[in-house]
Order: structure tokens, then sequence, then C-alpha cells
């Protein structure tokens, strides 16, 4: 099974250093959609669906807790799963992102593997890729913490 | 209420965040430190810098031999990208700052949130001071630091 993905950083070495990540890591990714910001997510989205954003905290124009609110708000993306991406590792910020509405929490530097694994919990899907149970499936689902 | 630091842990720290950074995201590792580095030819190497803000402002700049950028690049990205080597390097310089300066005040202060500002390229090397340097021997090259912190105090 292949998951549409939209990363979100001001970065482009972020966005490529992520899909190379995600590529060599194994995870089958369907289409892979890159933003600058959260403006820029959100513009991209109208029409399109993917099944999670993998987004950045600190961006210009719009930042990362302002993208989950967003998205929270928003009938149409509230139920899409979303992993934020940071160096930024104080139990502050995850907890505020959390409250807000991301299901998981990487923070950099991070192996391949760990980048991988969180995807997959927070999308619900084995390693192999089928979906399990607990998880979420490409039509939304429950509002489990990862972190 | 100000952050309250140890210099020496902090210099630690900085130690600690650059070779967890260097050595998970880019497969090169600290080998030692060193305390009296050659000056750099102008042109050979090449940086970045960012400003911080939040429980305690501050800025981070990093440089690296233009070589050693141009081998972390290729391991950061796996080969060389469309915009060509000089970019390359430019943008791993800035992302390499941005995940050690992350790493780093996560470790100063679980509490409390910094905002990162974008990394920009660094102009000249007379923009390579702050209150603590370090010069890191990596694998690859010579990694120099220049850490700057306003609103904490030393203990």
């Amino acid at each position: 099974m292949a998951f549409d993905l939209m990363v979100v950083d001001d970065s482009p070495a972020m966005r490529r250093f992520i899909r190379r990540v995600i590529e060599v890591s194994g995870f089958t990714v369907g289409r892979y959609l890159e933003a600058g910001n959260g403006e820029e997510a959100l513009e991209q989205r109208d029409g399109e669906w993917v099944d999670m954003d993998l987004t950045d905290i600190n961006m210009p124009k719009m930042d990362g807790e302002t993208l989950v609110t967003e998205m929270r708000q928003r009938d149409h993306l509230a139920a899409i799963p979303l992993i934020v991406i940071s160096t930024d590792a104080t139990e502050s910020r995850m907890d505020r992102l959390a409250k807000l509405g991301a299901q998981g929490y990487a923070t950099k530097p991070f192996a391949p593997e760990r980048l991988r694994e969180e995807i997959e919990t927070v999308l619900g899907v084995s390693p192999e890729g089928a979906l399990v149970g607990a998880g979420l499936d490409a039509e939304g689902g429950d509002d489990e913490f990862s972190f | 209420m100000n952050l309250v630091f140890d210099r020496q842990a902090l210099e630690e720290q900085w130690t600690a965040a650059a070779s967890e950074v260097l050595e998970t995201m880019f497969f090169t590792g600290v080998e030692w430190e060193v305390l009296d580095p050659e000056p750099a030819e102008p042109g050979s190497r090449i940086g970045a810098a960012l400003e911080f803000h939040g429980a305690c402002a501050g800025r981070l700049a990093l440089s690296l031999e233009r070589e050693a950028a141009e081998s972390l690049a290729n391991s950061f990205f796996g080969g060389p990208g469309e915009d060509g080597p000089e970019e390359d390097c430019r943008s791993v310089m800035a992302g390499l700052t941005n995940m050690v300066c992350g790493a780093m005040l996560s470790h100063l202060d679980k509490k409390s949130i910094f905002c990162l500002d974008s990394p920009q390229p660094l102009a000249a090397l007379v923009e390579m001071s702050g209150d603590i340097e370090k010069n890191l021997r990596l694998e690859v090259g010579l990694l120099r630091l220049a850490f700057s912190l306003e609103g904490a105090e030393q203990a």
C-alpha cells in the first residue's frame, strides 16, 4: 500500500532530506508533495487529498503550530494525520503541539528507521504496509498520540 | 526569570549536540576538539548563522572547510542535487546549523520554548565570533562553532 505524503518545511534541503530518508527507510510513498510553509500547504490542499502531513514548526508566513490549528478547524483536513518534525525537543513544545492536534513528533536529528516508525505508528500500518486496527486509515480515525 | 548556565557545561553540551547531529544525520563523527586551529584562507570555508529567541536569545554560527561541506552534502542528500554543489553546500550548512542549535537549546532548557530564525549564509568569516567558540575535528574536516547567548546569566 502506498501513501501520499506532504512535507512542509521552509528549507528545501530538509524537504529533500526527509524525502530521501523516507525512501531509504523502505516506506512506500505514492505521491510526495512539498510546501515551504503552512500557507502554501493549505493552498495546495484545495481538492488534493494526502494521507499524512509532516511539518516543521518555525517557518515564515504560517508556522507549524498555526498549520496544525488551521487543519483541525477545517472539516476536510481535520482528520488527516500529522507529524511534527522539528529540532525543538522541549516538553513544552511537544505538549503544545499535541494539544493543538498533532499526532506524532519526530525530533531532528533522527535516524531513518525512527522516522519510519513514527509514520507507521501514526498511520496505523505494520512495517509491511498493512493497516492495523488501532491506527488511522486513509479516511481518518482516532486521536491517539504517539508521543 | 533569566536562565542560569554553567559555561563549561554549556561548552560540553555544544560538543554533544554537534556530535549527535553529525553522527545521526550526516554519518560522520567528531574526532576531537582543536584548541588552536590554523587561520583559514579567505573563501576556503562555507558557513551559516541563525538567531534564536525565547527564554533567552542568541546566535549560532557554524563554518566548515568547503571540501568538507561538499562531503557532508553528499552524505546528507545521497548525491548531487539539481542546483549544483555550491547550493548543496549552502543548504547543508543551513540545515546543520538549524539542527545543532535546536538540539542544543532543547538540552539547555526542556521546559522553555525557543523560536529559531531561518539560517542565513555567512558572508565573511569575520561573522564567526561569539561568547563561546569551539573547533571540532570531524572525519571530513574542521568545524568551527561560535555561540552567543543573551538574557542568560553565567553561574
